[in-house]
């Protein structure tokens, strides 16, 4: 029963993929919108660092606030454009066909892409930022900041790794390019925290 | 018995819309044994198509339901052969 479900929302999201090639742009926003939450959290979690806040409380509450805020931020960021740029779409090819599109196949996968788009966008850097704010629940404030760190640049080069996969290009040189961009936010950060 | 057996139609379909699966589905109408979907021409935006469907009893509000459900606009009923004997 859950397996047929499944093949079924499978071969539906294929379908509505072949339409209108929404991967690719999920895919996008994946990459952009995880990569902005890990590295805002990391900025937050180095601010915390530099402040000497030692406690894990603190940190925990403003960091599930700022990660809902960048949830909320690409959700309906990415409602408001998708929504705008498809049916924009959708009118243009109902010009080319002559007649109005509502209640089709092309148009609820123009809806679903929509919806696939901002779920993507919002839960993406929600997710990652839960993440790389998880060590402050099971450890000590010491280790967890240790621990976030290092999951944070681990982040950085799992997504250039990906990124380096999806381009077919060198996989090793795409995560030390961002490896690289989450170091200068480090740097830049220090030096202005250390003034 | 007066059934429809042949239909020839003219069809502008989205681009990007999968044509084996809307043969697939013209092909489980009511009536219907086989589907040809020939694109003629691509355009920027859509496929100008000439669909032949044949059959011993075709659906045709069937057809059209799925053509309209589909996003594919029917241009024009280029051909019809009803009867018992498919002429021609």
């Amino acid at each position: 029963m859950l397996f047929t479900f499944l093949k079924k929302q499978k071969e539906k999201f294929a379908f509505y993929n072949t339409i209108t090639g929404m991967n690719k742009i999920l895919r996008r926003y994946f990459v952009m919108n995880s990569f902005d939450g890990a590295l805002t959290t990391f900025g937050l979690l180095l601010g915390s660092y530099f402040a000497g806040v030692q406690d894990s409380n603190l940190i925990i509450h403003i960091g599930i606030a700022t990660a809902i805020a960048i949830g909320f931020s690409g959700l309906t960021g990415a409602l408001m454009t998708e929504s705008a740029e498809r049916t924009r779409e959708v009118h243009s090819m109902e010009r080319a066909l002559h007649r109005k599109l509502d209640h089709t196949d092309y148009k609820k996968a123009y809806d679903f892409a929509t919806v696939m788009a901002a779920l993507v966008d919002g839960l993406s850097p929600l997710l990652t930022s839960l993440i790389l704010l998880s060590p402050f629940i099971f450890f000590d404030i010491t280790d967890a900041y240790s621990i976030s760190f290092g999951l944070s640049l681990m982040f950085f080069l799992s997504l250039g790794a990906f990124l380096g996969k999806i381009s077919k290009e060198n996989m090793l040189w795409t995560s030390i390019k961002l490896l690289f961009a989450g170091i200068l936010c480090m740097i830049v950060i220090s030096l202005v925290e250390g003034f | 018995m007066t059934s429809i057996r042949r239909l020839v139609l003219d069809v502008l379909i989205p681009l990007n819309m999968p044509i084996e699966d809307l043969a697939l589905k013209l092909s489980k109408v009511r009536g219907v044994d086989g589907v040809d979907i020939l694109i003629q021409e691509v355009e920027r935006k859509v496929e100008a198509s000439k669909m032949t469907i044949e059959g011993s009893d075709i659906n045709f509000t069937a057809v059209k339901d799925i053509l309209d459900k589909a996003g594919a606009s029917l241009q024009s009923i280029d051909r019809v052969t009803c009867g018992e004997r498919i002429v021609g």
